[in-house]
């Protein structure tokens, strides 16, 4: 009696407070079958979305990792072909530049050859023509001087001659 | 022609070499024998090959002696001090020779002593 005196000093009327806990069950009740329960499947049909989301965000994060990093494998790899190819070519074209040097080199002495050749052939023919013209000189020379004299230069030739076929006899 | 030019000079070279043979007769009657038989062509021919027979028969040696110009007395005594008897010398003139004379025994021995063997063995 003494807790319903407090309730009456509270001013709480018990029928009244009744059918407001009815009510207020009814509704928990409604809104439980009619709100709540589409709202938490709706949220958790949302959470597994975002979660299926994030688990394909991070697995393609990791695929993207993993082609970058093959990315950069075949980019160093390249690297290291392209600086094997430049130095290939850099070893191939010392290599070239040499014979080349070497072919011109060679070509330079045999056109230096040649051209020697050349000169001492030219020389050669001026040489003999100059001979020649001096012989041909000397002989018109004595020739004249056969003609001024001819009896005593024929006199010491047939003498000679004569005295030759003697020894030979 | 009616015989070979053999034939005529081996004919003639007999005819000279015979006995009391006077060379220079024989010759003209041989001569006519050859304008008689049409043969005066070969006239040249057939008195070189019988000189070579009647050279190779005798024994004699034939000599051609070339200079320049007509030799003179004092150039012909050497040249006649190598000759010997029997010998049949033919001298010509050859200008080219310039000086000297070139001797030519028997067609084969050759003793040239000319200016223009001399030159030439100079300017070889």
């Amino acid at each position: 009696m003494e807790e319903a005196g407090i309730i009456g000093q509270l001013g709480l009327n018990w029928k009244l407070f009744l059918s407001q806990a009815v009510n207020f069950f009814i509704l928990l009740i409604i809104l439980r079958a009619f709100v709540y329960k589409p709202l938490i499947s709706i949220i958790e049909k949302r959470n597994k979305k975002i979660k299926e989301g994030l688990e394909k965000a991070e697995e393609a994060d990791t695929r993207l990792k993993e082609v970058d990093n093959i990315a950069k494998g075949k980019i160093k790899e390249a690297e290291q072909e392209s600086i094997g190819i430049i130095k290939n070519t850099e070893a191939e074209a010392k290599v070239l530049a040499g014979n080349l040097q070497k072919k011109a080199e060679e070509r330079q002495k045999e056109l230096m050859a040649q051209i020697a050749l050349s000169h001492k052939k030219q020389q050669e023919e001026v040489k003999s023509a100059v001979l020649k013209e001096a012989a041909e000189l000397v002989k018109k020379t004595i020739i004249k001087t056969v003609e001024l004299n001819p009896d005593q230069i024929d006199d010491a030739l047939i003498k000679k001659a004569i005295s030759q076929v003697k020894n030979e006899a | 022609m009616k015989h070979k030019p053999k034939i005529y000079a081996q004919a003639l070279a007999e005819v000279i070499l015979g006995k009391d043979a006077d060379e220079k007769k024989i010759l003209e009657n041989f001569l006519k024998f050859l304008q008689k038989n049409g043969d005066m062509g070969k006239a040249n021919q057939i008195v070189s090959l019988a000189k070579k027979i009647f050279i190779k028969k005798t024994g004699r040696r034939q000599l051609t002696i070339e200079s320049a110009r007509r030799i003179k007395a004092k150039q012909k005594e050497l040249v006649d001090s190598i000759l010997q008897k029997g010998d049949v010398v033919e001298e010509k003139i050859n200008k080219d020779l310039l000086a000297g004379i070139k001797i030519i025994i028997n067609g084969e021995k050759q003793f040239d002593g000319s200016m223009r063997k001399k030159l030439n063995n100079l300017f070889q």
